[in-house]
């Protein structure tokens, strides 16, 4: 399995509808002021993961560098990483 | 009169996050002087000049009324010597998109303060500038602003394939091959993986109008990834991305209530997805001014994104010039 990490700072539609409506209107600029208060915005920084960014942009930011492919194994939290509660 | 512009225009003049636009400038010259020197000698009949490749900008204001307030023209200018500053200035409108020139290492290199009689005194100022001019678009226009906003969300966002500053590049032909061949008369000045943005290409199937990768063949032909199974004639290409990095100029003329504010540039291919392109460190607080520069690839469409932490109100600037 594997997971998609932003190695740069991303900002894209937050979710399937908007995605949707900015993809109709051919993009955020061409927006008019009833989607404009419509869409949701979502910002990734580096090191967080932006599976759902949308596929058209995708292959640039790979081929640049700035979404990178890592196993998801690698993105877990590691054993020293996990607190357990100590309960009193 | 498109293209042309008048006194009401020129809207923005910033130097280190102050308004001296306040102290009612009444003329401002931009000067852009190339370097020469004499190259004519013993037997020539003619003087003769060449470039020595540098150039120097000269700036200078005059007619302001004389203004001892806090940020005022003379508390900005009277210990000028020896300070680098930041200056902006806008001549086509404070309108995003627009034109704008942006400076750093301007020094006041003279400072006149003109009492006369029967008139209100005035506060004329020449600079000298050390480093080069950079000339860009307005990202953010000099605007007030009580929460964090980004221009993308708001559809304020800047087309580089609209800069009336852009050479527009006729179209000779498309070729019958996968990947299609583009000619054009003269030079196209493309790098191997710059976009172009195509309008007005006509009989070609498919149609290659739109926003294209090329890979350059040679000075006036270049491939774009399409297969075109008829050929098309004419039309025209302006730049859609560009490739040598950029500057970006940030400045902070106000901020009340705010205990910071980070502002960032963003850039975007496709308009959909933007990516961090710039990011000013924080300011603290107002009058204040940034330039940073970035390298690699400009994509075609660029946003500002303001976030000020707390509550108040924030008039920012913000300006970015391709290289």
């Amino acid at each position: 399995v594997t997971r998609l990490i932003a190695r740069r700072g991303l900002t894209y539609p937050a979710d399937p509808e908007s995605l949707q409506i900015v993809r109709d209107a051919g993009g955020f600029s061409q927006l008019d002021d009833f989607d404009i208060a419509r869409v949701r915005v979502k910002s990734v920084e580096p090191g967080e993961p932006c599976d759902d960014i949308p596929t058209e942009s995708l292959p640039l930011y790979l081929e640049r560098g700035d979404v990178e492919v890592v196993d998801a194994e690698l993105d877990q939290p590691s054993d020293d990483d996990i607190v357990t509660p100590v309960e009193e | 009169m498109a293209g042309k512009y008048g006194a009401s225009s020129f809207s923005v003049l910033l130097i280190d996050g102050r308004n001296l636009l306040a102290a009612k400038v009444k003329n401002f010259t931009h000067k852009i002087i190339s370097l020469m020197e004499p190259s004519h000698g013993l037997g020539d009949g003619w003087e003769a000049s060449s470039p020595v490749g540098l150039q120097r900008a000269e700036l200078t204001q005059d007619g302001a009324f004389f203004d001892d307030t806090t940020n005022g023209i003379h508390e900005t200018m009277k210990a000028s010597e020896n300070v680098s500053r930041i200056l902006c200035f806008a001549f086509a409108g404070n309108i995003i998109g627009r034109s704008f020139v942006g400076i750093e290492g301007t020094y006041g290199m003279a400072y006149d303060v003109l009492g006369q009689r029967g008139a209100l005194t005035k506060a004329n100022v020449a600079y000298q500038v050390s480093g080069q001019v950079d000339r860009g678009q307005i990202i953010q226009d000099h605007a007030t602003k009580v929460a964090s906003w980004n221009t993308k969300s708001l559809g304020t966002q800047v087309d580089y394939s609209t800069d009336p500053a852009q050479t527009v590049i006729p179209i000779t032909s498309s070729s019958v091959a996968n990947p299609s061949t583009i000619t054009t008369p003269v030079s196209h000045g493309l790098v191997t993986g710059q976009r172009i943005v195509i309008s007005g290409h006509a009989g070609s199937t498919p149609a290659i109008n739109g926003q294209q990768t090329v890979t350059v063949v040679n000075a006036t032909q270049f491939t774009i990834p399409v297969n075109v199974t008829v050929g098309g004639t004419g039309g025209s290409f302006v730049r859609g991305s560009t490739a040598n990095g950029g500057v970006a100029y940030l400045q902070v003329s106000d901020m009340t209530g705010f205990t910071g504010f980070v502002g960032k540039v963003r850039s975007s291919a496709d308009d959909i997805t933007y990516a961090d392109l710039a990011t000013f460190t924080n300011v603290a607080a107002a009058p204040a001014a940034q330039r940073v520069t970035v390298n690699g690839t400009i994509d075609r469409y660029l946003s500002f994104d303001g976030a000020p932490t707390g509550s108040g109100s924030i008039t920012a600037f913000c300006g970015f010039a391709r290289a």
